[in-house]
């Protein structure tokens, strides 16, 4: 009787999430009337639009995993190492991103470096793209923390980093060498989430007018028909894609050679 | 020592908050000396360590090596070799990447390097082992790769804490000869820390006893187990059983257990006549044959506990539990729960305690 209830529940919720990805699916696959072809997806692919938006949000995605990496990597690491007692207190700054709706962030952004501003920021598209890289950071905080402090904690972080200052090496080694290299999988895992968030993405775009690939999806939405739908399924299969990743090079992954401790 | 120590800990001590876990402790280690802190856990060894190590700064004190004050040094300027209980292996690099790493910190060219680790790799008898992972390893094999590691830059001491107590028994006692060979070969000079007396003794030059952040004794594993100059030392190392006596003649060394005088002891000189000692006396020195110069006491026999070739035999003497180890003789009636022997030992070998 278990069991049953079980599978049915299964089934709804399957049925919750298939269904309507299904029928965007089917419909985007209508656009010439009476057969199924695969035109709208043509005519987005063909669009110079879609690739300089596409393309531009993933060298965002880049530029924003690289700093996300050089950012939470040291500080989940120095929090581990030298501050274990504030790491509640850390883990709840860097769920903020969830609780703060990203228009909050974005518009305190505008206000503060805005081109009256000490550091006027907006003023150029440079600044206004370091800005946007600074929000999609923020966003992605909390997979990119969560996942680089979970690989942290399969490695003994105190001791390794004393046998490694005692053969004499320094900071930088310590983290290039040795912490960064054994957390790439979790920094990985968070890169290709923090890449799904940077490409939907479309508030902090949106306001500070970059052109981005939300946005995009956005304009087409409101003035196409099959075109979105088309759009929208690829948007899905990316994301998808990068679940897929994940779970590859989790898989990947090398076993800690250490038991491990918390 | 003759020559001036190498390695020098002066008055050093550690207080973490209220708590001082260091007391004012000196020691000094001779060059290709290999010395061992042993003490009970919590006693402070761990501690000691890492300030030579540079990973706790002492309260007070200084140390210095062959001269030079590395009291406020960074660790990774002091050139020490560090072998730790859990092996610390870097996971994402392999055998010759782990021994190789601290060359390769320094900047050695990789010519060098290369040839470094294969010395490190035979001295270490895993020479088939370079490209694997730590985690491929057994226990015994890491902590071999971990001390190779550690002593490939050449350092100027080799700091060693509890490397076996996370190896089976088997593997400890074989790999703690080979870390002395080792030690001997290359001449390093080396701390070693254990609480396994057993190993303090059987490994080092000299030991140093500690109990709650006290220096209690340092000597040679000799000196330590036949002259333990205080009661923890003495109950600490070795199995020890303690009369209590009082003191009847300084002149003749004489003190009685109950009703029996014992003759011929080596009282400390702070005693008098009517005093309370304790006499404390190792399992190994009591026989139940007479020889020349012998004391005898009148003991009952409580359990008898046989080990194979020793024979360990609990006694009581009045209401004082001690113990007696003798050779197995096929050739003799085995002893009797509840029998009364006469027990005989040399008075030397007993030691007059007062604290
Ligand atoms: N960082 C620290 N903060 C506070 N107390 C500490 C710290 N490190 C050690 N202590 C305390 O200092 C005392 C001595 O510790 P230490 O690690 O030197 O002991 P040990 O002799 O090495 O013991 P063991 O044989 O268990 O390793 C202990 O009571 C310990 O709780
Ligand atoms: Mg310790």
């Amino acid at each position: 009787m278990k069991r049953i209830a079980a599978w049915a529940a299964l089934a709804f919720g399957t049925l919750y999430f298939l269904l309507p990805l299904m029928g965007m699916t089917e419909f985007s696959l209508k656009m010439r009337r009476g057969v199924y072809s695969l035109d709208a997806y043509a005519r987005v692919l063909a669009d110079p639009k879609f690739q300089e938006t596409f393309s531009y949000s993933v060298i965002m995605a880049v530029f924003t995993i690289l700093f996300g990496i050089l950012l939470v990597v040291p500080t989940a690491y120095w929090v581990r190492l030298k501050l274990p007692r504030a790491r509640p207190y850390v883990e709840f700054v860097t769920l903020l991103p969830l609780v703060i709706p990203a228009i909050v962030v974005v518009f305190g952004y505008i206000r503060l470096y805005n081109t009256s501003s000490w550091l006027p920021l907006t003023g150029t598209v440079t600044g206004t793209n370091i800005l946007l890289m600074f929000g999609y950071a923020t966003l992605s905080l909390p997979y990119m923390y969560r996942a680089v402090d979970t690989g942290l904690r399969t490695i003994d972080v105190t001791t390794l980093t004393e046998a490694a200052q005692s053969l004499g090496a320094g900071w930088v080694t310590i983290l290039g060498r040795l912490i960064l290299p054994n957390v790439l999988v979790a920094v990985l895992s968070g890169a290709f989430v923090t890449l799904a968030i940077v490409i939907g993405e479309f508030t902090m775009a949106a306001l500070l007018n970059r052109p981005a690939f939300g946005p995009y999806m956005q304009l087409l939405g409101a003035n196409r028909a099959y075109e979105p739908a088309a759009l929208a399924v690829i948007a899905f299969g990316i994301t998808w894609g990068c679940m897929g990743l994940i779970q590859l090079v989790a898989r990947l992954a090398p076993k800690p050679a250490i038991p491990v401790k918390d | 020592m003759t020559e001036a120590p190498y390695l020098s800990i002066n008055g050093i001590s550690k207080s973490f908050g209220p708590m001082q876990v260091v007391r004012n402790a000196d020691i000094e280690v001779g060059r290709g000396e290999f010395v061992s802190f042993l003490g009970p856990s919590g006693c402070g060894k761990t501690t000691i360590l890492r300030m030579v190590a540079g990973f706790e700064t002492p309260s007070t004190g200084s140390i210095s090596i062959d001269g030079r004050d590395i009291t406020y040094l960074k660790p990774s300027q002091r050139n020490i070799g560090m072998v730790f209980q859990s092996y610390a292996l870097f996971p994402n690099l392999t055998v010759a990447g782990n021994i190789g790493f601290g060359l390769r910190v320094a900047g050695v060219n990789r010519a060098d390097i290369d040839q470094r680790v294969k010395e490190m790799l035979a001295l270490i008898g895993l020479p088939q082992l370079a490209d694997r992972f730590p985690w491929q390893l057994s226990g015994g094999q890491q902590q071999r790769v971990a001390l190779a590691r550690a002593i490939a830059p050449r350092p100027s001491v080799l700091l060693l804490d509890e490397p076996l107590s996370a190896l089976d028994a088997k593997i400890r006692v074989s790999l703690r000869e080979e870390i002395r060979a080792i030690q001997q070969e290359l001449g390093i000079t080396t701390i070693f820390v254990t609480h396994d007396q057993e190993e303090a003794l059987s490994m080092s030059d000299r030991v140093m006893v500690m109990y709650q952040g006290r220096i209690e004794q340092i000597g040679t594993p000799a000196e330590i187990y036949n002259q333990p100059r205080t009661s923890f030392v003495a109950a600490f190392v070795g199995t020890l059983s303690q009369l209590d006596a009082t003191v009847t003649d300084l002149g003749r060394g004489e003190a009685k257990v109950g009703s029996a005088a014992i003759s011929g002891l080596t009282l400390p000189d702070s005693v008098k006549p009517g005093d309370a000692i304790r006499l404390a006396i190792r399992p190994e020195s009591i026989r139940r044959e007479h020889r020349d110069g012998d004391q005898t006491l009148e003991a009952r026999i409580e359990s008898v506990n046989f080990l194979g070739a020793v024979i360990r035999i609990k006694l009581t003497i009045g209401d004082v539990a001690l113990s007696l180890d003798t050779f197995n003789d096929p050739t003799r009636p085995s002893p009797v729960n509840g029998q009364t022997i006469k027990v005989h030992f040399a008075p030397e070998a007993v030691l007059a305690l007062t604290d």
